[in-house]
């Protein structure tokens, strides 16, 4: 079942990312360096499940499954 | 009687809900050791549960709410004239609704205008204390900025926009009834306002004045805040109906340019109205929950409120007078019997003025202590928007150059907002430059110059509107001697009333203020006495449609000889609109172009839409 | 809705317009939640406060986590497995109180009170987004109800989808208050 699996990968994904800024946030003291980098991981984050499960492509392409 | 159980019902599960609210607040207010009763805490959770108990009482819960719960809907069918007290998921039923909603609002708001008139007659206090004089004014403010956002979008944007499209009804029914009814409960929050105190900071309620004043405050931000709920839904379901109802062949490019208004003037509604919810959800917070948003005591910050405040409030202006262009537009190309001029640069235009009416919200504050450096760029694009309002003015002009005018009422107030549009426009130049704002900031030259754009471009469209679509509407004919003294009496007095009223702003007289110098007395006499006229006018206009749509002659199907696609149908129209979807195939507006058919309808005996426009 | 009453027009394709009304209300509540975030960052900068930082990222993980699970229940109605879409449902319910619930005890634990500017933004965000959590708890109730009485398949399952969509929603809004609060 492909969609199973991308419900997996994306949470692997997900919490990578958490900690990943979780990290950022401890250990980078140069602010303005911080806040871009914490936007990069935030998108990171928001458009894979913008993408993978809300499915906002089919508001353009229509119903597949 | 249907109309009468629906709306008592709602009245009652209305009434439930308020004091479901109060009793909850006191019994978590008595668990935790405070009073039970705070009046600004109590009324604000008994207006949320009375809110959504009226709604569900008025109808909402057998149309929609049983829906949630796996059971099934049902409407409440009324007969005539009953259905517009109920639930109706009819667009046509809706719009009927706002539009006379508005007029009332209208001309209660109208009469707060007459009574700081009269107070404005004489320098010193006559009528009024200081208190009542800000009571009146705010109240006044308020209402009429509502009806500006709601007549001509909510009114006639739901009765034509489906019609103009082809389609059998908005994309969400259920959804429009919604945000008509949640307009009763803030127009009476709103008319209540002065039991409690009144509110004193004008209807654009700057901290720290509202954050201090009087409980009415909490009514006016719950009231707001609805208001600016159904403004959204409203917008929405405009935007989806536009792109996916539209009928087969109605190409963007063939789209009426009254409906390209409403697009864009939806998603403005979309894209802002959250800025006044939000500052007044602030302000909220302030006084029931002692934040401090706006204490600059405690590292808050009153310009916060601006910025947030003017982020919606500037881009309402356009909410308010796009619909008036398209209105205009619409009429003046079927009345100069021309296609419309230069269509595209006018959907541009438009388009033009939803992307930059998002980034000229602080030239509103040049007198407000915002950064120094933020001049600048808010005047350049404040002064840019008029390069796309230019692209809407070619098309007036253009179409009514060489045209064969038939000046009937509609046409006049057609080209009436053009005229009065070009006046505000003018002088809202000297109010988007840095250095001649600073001196006319918060005069009656602001003043003068805002009724000049919203009354001028926008309540003049309504009445446009309202003329050219009556008898689609109504089935009747009005008064048309009748129509053209109202529109004299208006157009005449409103230009003198206002067209005077920049002078004593140059003098440096102060908006919101009841009372002035003794110096400025003749003109504000003169100006009042225009103002009365102005008012005056208006039981014309009243009387002719209460008159024309009793007793009326029956008017035909398409009296002024339109081509667009709601004037093929009879009027009123019926429930469904079309027997079968109509067939669009050329331009709306192609008068006297031989050959050009705008749009047929398969199945049905009528002729092609259009067919007469020739002459 | 309007398809029974005007039965003599084409069906429009009501998923579709549904859908995309769903994505402008989105839209909508975006600038919302911008508007708060624009708030946090005009009254303080980009300035940190002291945090309860192992809970922030505890209830993070936590919601992204239910927001997983969401997505499997809504593939589960998809393939029409009725009984594992109503246990991923459950669990997503589940994860969202405690998430509620450990936003409430930041609340009743935190170092700064409301009369002051960081607490101000910190309430109102928390808990204009706690409101919505909360809302989005009830919805997926009622659908879970629902499901449970037999109603859905991988034909008609909107309200299922629909919900999901907002559950995914308000996890994104989080996803951007979480480092707008803990750790710009």
């Amino acid at each position: 079942m492909g969609s199973y699996r991308i419900g997996w990968i994306m949470a692997v994904w997900l919490l990578v990312l958490i900690a990943v800024d979780f990290s950022i946030a401890q250990w980078v003291d140069h602010k303005q360096l911080r806040f871009s980098l914490l936007t990069i991981g935030t998108f990171a984050e928001a458009v894979p499940i913008a993408y993978y499960f809300m499915h906002i492509s089919r508001v353009w392409r229509g119903e597949v499954h | 009687m249907y109309a009468l159980f629906s709306v008592a019902s709602g009245l009652g599960t209305g009434l439930i809900g308020f004091y479901l609210g109060l009793g909850l607040v006191a019994i978590v207010r008595g668990l935790t050791g405070h009073d039970a009763y705070d009046e600004q805490v109590s009324i604000t959770f008994g207006y949320v549960f009375g809110l959504i108990g009226w709604l569900m009482g008025v109808g909402m819960w057998g149309a929609w709410g049983r829906e949630w719960f796996g059971l099934r809907t049902y409407w409440r069918k009324a007969p005539g004239w009953q259905r517009y007290f109920t639930f109706s998921p009819d667009h046509k039923v809706i719009g009927l609704q706002y539009l006379v909603t508005f007029i009332i609002v209208f001309l209660l708001a109208g009469l707060g205008a007459m009574l700081m008139r009269w107070e404005l007659m004489e320098s010193g206090m006559q009528l009024f204390n200081h208190d009542q004089y800000n009571a009146v004014m705010g109240l006044h403010g308020i209402l009429m900025v509502a009806v500006a956002v709601a007549a001509v979008v909510g009114g006639l944007g739901n009765y034509f926009v489906p019609l103009m499209i082809g389609a059998e009804d908005m994309a969400f029914p259920r959804l429009n009834a919604l945000t008509y009814w949640l307009i009763p409960p803030v127009a009476a929050m709103l008319l209540s306002t002065p039991f409690l105190g009144g509110i004193e900071h004008g209807w654009t309620a700057y901290p720290p004045l509202s954050v201090v004043t009087d409980s009415s405050q909490v009514l006016f931000g719950l009231a707001v805040i609805t208001f600016g709920l159904t403004s959204i839904l409203g917008g929405l379901n405009f935007i989806i109906t536009i792109i996916y109802m539209r009928a087969p062949g109605l190409t963007w490019g063939k789209l009426p340019i009254f409906v390209w208004s409403m697009f864009v003037t939806s998603w403005m509604a979309l894209l802002y109205t959250q800025g006044f919810a939000v500052a007044l959800l602030m302000v909220l917070l302030d006084r029931i929950a002692g934040m401090s948003f706006f204490n600059a005591e405690t590292g808050g910050d009153p310009l916060l409120y601006q910025h947030v405040f003017w982020f919606y409030s500037h881009p309402a202006v356009y909410i308010m007078v796009l619909p008036g262009f398209g209105i205009a537009l619409e009429v003046i190309s079927h009345f100069s019997r021309k296609p419309l001029f230069a269509y595209r640069y006018a959907v541009g235009g438009l388009l033009g003025i939803l992307g930059l009416g998002g980034v000229v919200w602080a030239h509103h504050m040049f007198t407000s202590g915002m950064p120094n450096y933020l001049h600048g760029p808010f005047l350049v694009a404040t002064e840019a928007i008029s390069i796309p309002t230019g692209l809407v003015f070619l098309a007036a002009l253009g179409t009514i150059w060489m045209g064969r005018l038939w000046l009937r009422t509609p046409m006049l107030f057609g080209l009436a907002v053009i005229f009065n549009f070009a006046c505000g426009g003018v002088t809202g130049i000297f109010l988007a430059d840095v250095p001649t704002d600073i001196h006319l900031q918060d005069t009656y030259f602001v003043v003068a110059h805002f009724h000049y754009t919203i009354v001028g471009g926008e309540i003049f469209g309504l009445f446009a509107g309202i003329y050219y679509w009556f008898p689609k509407m109504t089935g009747r004919m009005y008064n048309e001697k009748l129509a053209q003294l109202h529109f004299w009496w208006m157009f005449i007095s409103f230009n003198v009333t206002f067209f005077v009223m920049h002078w004593p702003g140059i003098q440096g007289m102060n908006r919101r203020i009841a009372d002035y110098p003794e110096s400025l007395e003749n003109v504000n006499l003169f100006v009042s006495i225009s103002a009365f006229l102005l008012g005056a006018s208006f039981i014309v206009f009243v009387y002719n449609m209460v008159y024309s749509w009793i007793r009326g002659p029956v008017a035909e199907a398409n009296p002024w000889a339109a081509r667009t696609i709601e004037w093929q149908i009879p009027s009123p129209p019926p429930v469904e609109n079309f027997p079968e979807p109509p067939l669009v195939k050329g331009h709306p507006y192609d008068y006297g172009v031989p050959g050009s058919v705008h749009a047929v309808f398969p199945g049905a005996a009528t002729l092609p839409a259009g067919g007469g426009g020739g002459q | 809705m309007a398809a029974a009453t005007h039965a003599a027009h084409a069906p429009h394709d009501t998923l579709r317009i549904k859908r995309a009304g769903l994505w402008l209300f989105f839209f909508s509540e975006t600038i919302l939640f911008g508007l708060l975030m624009s708030a946090r960052f005009f009254l303080e900068g980009i300035e940190r406060e002291h945090l309860d930082q192992a809970l922030g990222v505890g209830i993070t993980s936590i919601l992204v986590t239910s927001s997983v699970t969401a997505y499997m229940a809504e593939t589960a109605i998809e393939h029409d497995r009725r009984g594992e879409a109503m246990w991923w449902l459950l669990g997503t319910i589940a994860l969202g109180f405690v998430f509620a619930f450990g936003v409430g005890y930041e609340w009743a634990t935190a170092e700064f009170s409301r009369h002051e500017a960081f607490g101000t933004v910190f309430f109102t965000m928390t808990g204009v987004h706690a409101g919505h959590v909360l809302s989005g708890v009830g919805l997926l109730a009622l659908v879970a109800i629902q499901l449970g009485r037999g109603r859905f398949s991988s034909k008609e399952h909107w309200p299922i989808s629909g919900t999901i969509m907002y559950w995914h929603f308000v996890d994104i809004v989080w996803i951007f208050f979480y480092p707008t609060l803990y750790l710009v």
